[in-house]
């Protein structure tokens, strides 16, 4: 399994990278592709961090953060996916594809991406403390240090991000190695079924996150033209669906520039 | 009174630490607190006004980050015309609680609800069907599609808080995101479906030839059940152990 050290550096990127989903910037590198690609970056196997990032992403994308409601932790999610996903292909190439072991990872993402949420809801709990440190200071006639507050506040995210990586890896990767290896060929057999299902149940959660009972039909209609017509999955194909996006896109500036020009006249 | 360009840069350059002490409490009332500090020591130069000030910003405050800056430039103008009499102070607590509810239901439904997933499929996309090896460019094509509204509108919107005061409310429904929601929504319906389609040619991809019409026909079935469920309300957490489930049936049902 992974040596203490690559842990501890891998737990520490991953709470560093969960600083980005609520505490700073929120430019997004938190999200389950990104945090997928740069596990797989620090673990040597990009491709397939992307591909156990992908999934997190897809799986995890209903989830929006309205108001105080904590969604699962898909920073968390995704590390582990990705950890697991790249540590156990390498490790025991023989027991199964790399498809096996990223759909084992998306498995093992669940209770991490759980465990995640619970912490932040400790996390903020504990940042209330802060707030309330900042009016003790004001009674007093001081006048608070907020930066001294916030990195307070931005050390205890790291933190909690930190723990739960830490954590679930060390717990999750020698269990999930031993599943992985002492698994029966119809096992993995399942794990690589498994792995596909997960994609079209990760297309079905989006899809249901976009319903839109009109706008339905273009996704139908793009569908049907690229699994009837397309003919060969390589960049001619990619050219059709850049084209059906870029149209569509367009259509949506329409709509738009349209609105806007209504509520201007 | 006026507020110098410089304190309200700082206030802009400060607002992507909005949320980092985010509490239940009082949500993101130290981040504000933080972001309009330099503005309220320009503005009161008294430590006890100052002090008074700063006690009126740790109040509960909560808003979507990226639209933040609007509230902000109201705020600050509000603040800068209390600081020098011609308004009363209870003006900058007003505009606070009559735009940051608004702002946040428009911002959390285009950036979080739309704008983020839409981006997160185009990835996604990009590194199921770019050609080898630029599918590794996905993460850098999420980002920048994503990045390049959220920056415009993080440092577009302070100053147009500060410009319109509180009718930069006014300007914001003007930007019409509602209808680019559903825009970008349809676009990325379209983009799903593509991607449905191409991924249905991809079921047998060790042998690299054509796979068989039904199997793609059975793939997007099967992908329509699982929406159907989704639409009944099934969590996606059950849907996973069901495919689990049913994958170890059927690799124990079928021989290789």
């Amino acid at each position: 399994m992974l040596p203490i050290g690559t842990l501890l550096v891998l737990s520490a990127v991953a709470g560093l990278l969960g600083l980005d989903s609520t505490g700073a910037l929120q430019v997004m590198v938190s999200r389950p592709l990104i945090v997928g690609g740069i596990f797989g970056c620090l673990m040597g196997d990009t491709a397939t961090g992307l591909a156990a990032g992908s999934l997190v992403e897809m799986l995890c994308m209903a989830g929006v953060p309205v108001g105080s409601l904590v969604v699962p932790d898909g920073t968390a999610a995704a590390a582990m996916a990705a950890s697991v996903a790249i540590s156990l292909a390498h490790a025991n190439p023989a027991h199964g594809s790399p498809a096996a072991a990223v759909a084992l990872g998306v498995l093992a993402a669940v209770p991490a991406g759980a465990v995640g949420a619970r912490a932040e809801v400790v996390q903020r709990v504990l940042t209330n403390r802060l707030s309330r440190r900042a009016d003790a200071v004001l009674d007093a006639g001081g006048m608070p240090s907020l930066v001294g507050l916030l990195a307070a506040a931005l050390g205890l995210a790291w933190l909690r991000g930190f723990l739960v990586c830490a954590c679930c890896l060390a717990l999750g990767l020698p269990v999930l190695g031993w599943i992985l290896v002492h698994l029966p060929p119809e096992g993995i057999r399942a794990l690589h079924l498994c792995f596909w299902l997960f994609w079209l149940l990760g297309m079905a959660v989006a899809s249901n996150h976009f319903w839109d009972r009109r706008g339905l039909k273009y996704a139908a209609a793009a569908a049907l033209v690229l699994a009837v017509f397309g003919t060969q999955f390589d960049s001619s194909q990619f050219s059709v669906l850049a084209a059906l996006v870029a149209v569509a896109l367009a259509a949506g500036w329409w709509r738009w520039t349209g609105a806007r020009r209504g509520e201007l006249a | 009174m006026t507020l110098s360009r410089a304190s309200r840069w700082q206030a802009a350059l400060r607002a992507p630490l909005l949320q980092a002490a985010w509490n239940f409490d009082r949500m993101q009332n130290l981040g504000w607190a933080f972001c309009v500090y330099p503005a309220l020591r320009e503005l009161y130069p008294d430590p006890k006004l100052r002090a008074a000030a700063l006690r009126r910003h740790l109040e509960i405050f909560n808003t979507h980050p990226y639209m933040a800056g609007y509230v902000l430039g109201a705020a600050l103008k509000a603040e800068a015309e209390a600081a020098a009499g011609t308004a009363d102070v209870e003006a900058v607590a007003t505009i606070k609680a009559r735009l940051s509810p608004a702002l946040a239901a428009v911002g959390d439904s285009f950036f979080w609800a739309t704008l983020r997933p839409a981006s997160a499929m185009l990835g996604i996309a990009w590194l199921w069907l770019a050609p080898h090896p630029w599918h590794l460019a996905a993460p850098f094509v999420f980002l920048a599609v994503y990045n390049a509204p959220c920056l415009w509108m993080r440092f577009h919107s302070l100053e147009a808080g500060w410009n319109r005061g509180e009718g930069v409310a006014v300007h914001v429904a003007s930007l019409e995101l509602p209808a680019a929601a559903e825009g970008v929504r349809r676009a990325a319906l379209v983009l799903m479906g593509a991607l449905a389609g191409s991924l249905a040619r991809i079921l047998n991809p060790v042998s690299g030839q054509q796979t068989p019409l039904l199997n793609h026909f059975l793939f997007l079935g099967a992908g329509l059940i699982m929406l159907l469920l989704l639409r009944l309300s099934v969590r996606p957490v059950i849907l996973m152990v069901l495919c689990t489930l049913g994958c170890l049936v059927l690799a124990l049902a079928i021989p290789k």
